[in-house]
C-alpha cells in the first residue's frame, strides 16, 4: 500500500510552491517533512488527504484511498461539545460501526494513549499534551492506513513534546500505518523520521535517517550529530 | 434547578414588593393590592388555568414549528451563499415589520380560530429564529467542515455532528428573545374573536372592572414566560455543558 506523487506541481496565485515532485509514500513507515515556514509543507499534506488537487501531475493511491487516509491538523480543531469518548466516537458513527465493537476500539484506543480518565472531559478542560493526543486518536481509531500529523508538537513544552514524539511512534509500531509528520523542527525530524524530506527551492531533498533505528537515541552523540546535520542541509550548506 | 428556584424566589418577592408599593401610592381600586389579587386567583383557579392552558398551547405549537422551519431555512441560508443572497434581502425587509399588523390578514386567509394566531406567533418568531441560525452557521469555523471531510463529504454527518451542535447555543438565544415578543404578539392575538386565552382574560376583566382578575391575567403571563424561559435555561444546561 502506497501513495505516489508523479510529477507534482502546486502553487497560489500563478506563483509555484513547487513543481515535478516525484515521490512514494509507503505504509509501515514514518515520513518527516522539514522545512521553513511558508514552503508549503502543509499543503503537500493537503494533496497526499485529497483536500486539494494538484496543478499538476497526479496522486495515485495504490491499495489504498483517500478515505484510508487521516488528517491530524496544527490546530487539532476538536470540537469544544464533544467530550474525549464522543469526540472518538463520532468517525466511527460515521461510519457506521456497531455499538459494542466502538464502545471496544474506543476503550482500547483511550488506554493505549493513556487520555481513558479523560473520557467525559472536554477540550476546554485538556492541556495541550492531553488535547493533541486526544486529536491522535481522532485520527487513529478508523484504524487508517496512512495518518498526516501537522506540527504535532509545535504547541507543547519539551517534556510533553518528547513524551508526545514517544506516544506517534509507539502508535505507528503497533498499528503499522504509514505515517507522514510535517515539521520545523529538526530535532522532531530526527527523532521521528525513517526518511527525512527536506523541502528546499520548490523540490525535495530525501535521506534515509541513520539513527532511527538506534535505541534511547535522544541519548547518544550521533543522534545529535545527525540533527547539526540535518540544520546544515536544510539551510544548504551541507548535502 | 435550587438556582432557578432561588432566583425565582427573589425576583418573584422584588415583583410584589414594587406592585405592593405602588397599589399603596397609587391609592386606585384599578390597582389592587398582590394580597386581595390572590384571593381572586383562587377563586378563579379552574378558569385561569384554562385559559393559560390555551395560551400556552398556542406559543408552544408557534415555537415547535417556528423551530422546525427556522432551523432547516437558517443552515440553508447559512451554508449555501447563494441562497442567502436569493432570500437575504427579504428577510431583512421582513425582519423589522411589526408583524402584528397582518393579523387581520392572517384572520382573512386562516379563519378566526387558533390557526389564525398560531400563525401570527409563527411569523413573529421564525424570522427571528432564520436569522439567529443563519448568522450561528457563519460563525462556524470553516476549518471544522475539513475535520468532517477527514470522514466524510456528505452533508448529513456535518450537520448532525457539527451545525446542530453548534446551534443550540444561537438557537436557545433566539428562543429567549423570541419567548418575550411571542407573549405580546399573543396579548394582542388574543383580543380578537377568541372566548379563551390570557389576553381575553386580562381584556374581558378590565371591562368589566374585575381589576383582581386582571392582574391576576397579567400574573399568569409572567409565570407562563418564566416556565418557559426555565425549560430554555434547562436544554442550555443539558445541552452545552462544556459551556
Amino acid at each position: 500500500m502506497h501513495i505516489e506523487l508523479e510529477k507534482v506541481g502546486f502553487g497560489y496565485n500563478k506563483e509555484s510552491i513547487f513543481e515535478q515532485l516525484d515521490f512514494t509514500f509507503d505504509k509501515g513507515r514514518s515520513y518527516v517533512i522539514l522545512g521553513e515556514s511558508g514552503i508549503g509543507k502543509s499543503t503537500l499534506l493537503a494533496l497526499l488527504k485529497g483536500f486539494q488537487q494538484p496543478l499538476t501531475g497526479r496522486v495515485y493511491y495504490h491499495q489504498t484511498t483517500s478515505k484510508k487516509v487521516e488528517m491530524v491538523f496544527q490546530d487539532l480543531r476538536l470540537f469544544p461539545w464533544q467530550t474525549v469518548y464522543q469526540a472518538l466516537e463520532m468517525p466511527l458513527k460515521i461510519k457506521k460501526v456497531d455499538k459494542v465493537k466502538r464502545k471496544a476500539m474506543i476503550e482500547a484506543l483511550m488506554n493505549e494513549l493513556e487520555i481513558h480518565k479523560f473520557k467525559d472531559t472536554y477540550p476546554a478542560k485538556l492541556s495541550g499534551g492531553q488535547k493533541q493526543r486526544v486529536a491522535m486518536a481522532r485520527g487513529l481509531i478508523t484504524d487508517p492506513d496512512f495518518l498526516l500529523l501537522d506540527e504535532p508538537t509545535s504547541s507543547l513544552d519539551q517534556e510533553t513534546k518528547e513524551k508526545t514524539q514517544e506516544y506517534i511512534l509507539s502508535e505507528q509500531s503497533n498499528r503499522g500505518n504509514g505515517l507522514v509528520i510535517v515539521t520545523h523542527d529538526i530535532e522532531e525530524a530526527a527523532f521521528l523520521g525513517e526518511t527525512i524530506i527536506i523541502m528546499r527551492n520548490q523540490g525535495f531533498q530525501v535521506y534515509q535517517n541513520p539513527v532511527f533505528h538506534l535505541e534511547n537515541r535522544r541519548e547518544s552523540l550521533a543522534f545529535y550529530e545527525f540533527v547539526l546535520q540535518l540544520r546544515k542541509m536544510l539551510k544548504g550548506e551541507a548535502e | 434547578m435550587k438556582n432557578q428556584l432561588r432566583s425565582f424566589l427573589l425576583g418573584f418577592s422584588s415583583f410584589l414588593l414594587v406592585w405592593w408599593w405602588l397599589s399603596v401610592i397609587t391609592d386606585n381600586r384599578s390597582l389592587p393590592s398582590p394580597f386581595p389579587t390572590f384571593k381572586r386567583m383562587w377563586e378563579l383557579k379552574d378558569v385561569l388555568f384554562l385559559h393559560a392552558g390555551a395560551s400556552l398551547m398556542r406559543i408552544f405549537v408557534a415555537l415547535t414549528i417556528a423551530v422546525l422551519v427556522g432551523l432547516p431555512a437558517g443552515i440553508l441560508l447559512g451554508k449555501y451563499s447563494k441562497a442567502n443572497q436569493l432570500f437575504g434581502p427579504l428577510l431583512y425587509f421582513l425582519y423589522p415589520l411589526p408583524k402584528v399588523a397582518f393579523l387581520p390578514i392572517f384572520m382573512i386567509f386562516f379563519g378566526l380560530g387558533n390557526l389564525s394566531k398560531i400563525l401570527l406567533i409563527f411569523s413573529v418568531i421564525s424570522i427571528q429564529v432564520i436569522v439567529s441560525i443563519r448568522d450561528g452557521v457563519n460563525e462556524i469555523p470553516e476549518s471544522y467542515y475539513q475535520v468532517m471531510d477527514n470522514y466524510s463529504t456528505k452533508i448529513w454527518p456535518s450537520v448532525r455532528f457539527l451545525i446542530f451542535p453548534a446551534l443550540i447555543p444561537s438557537l436557545i438565544a433566539s428562543l429567549r428573545v423570541s419567548v418575550g415578543i411571542s407573549l405580546a404578539s399573543l396579548f394582542f392575538a388574543e383580543n380578537y374573536n377568541t372566548t379563551y386565552g390570557l389576553g381575553y382574560l386580562i381584556l374581558s376583566a378590565w371591562s368589566k372592572m374585575d381589576y383582581e382578575q386582571m392582574l391576576s391575567g397579567i400574573l399568569m403571563i409572567a409565570w407562563i414566560g418564566f416556565f418557559v424561559f426555565t425549560v430554555l435555561d434547562e436544554l442550555e444546561r443539558r445541552f452545552c455543558r462544556y459551556r
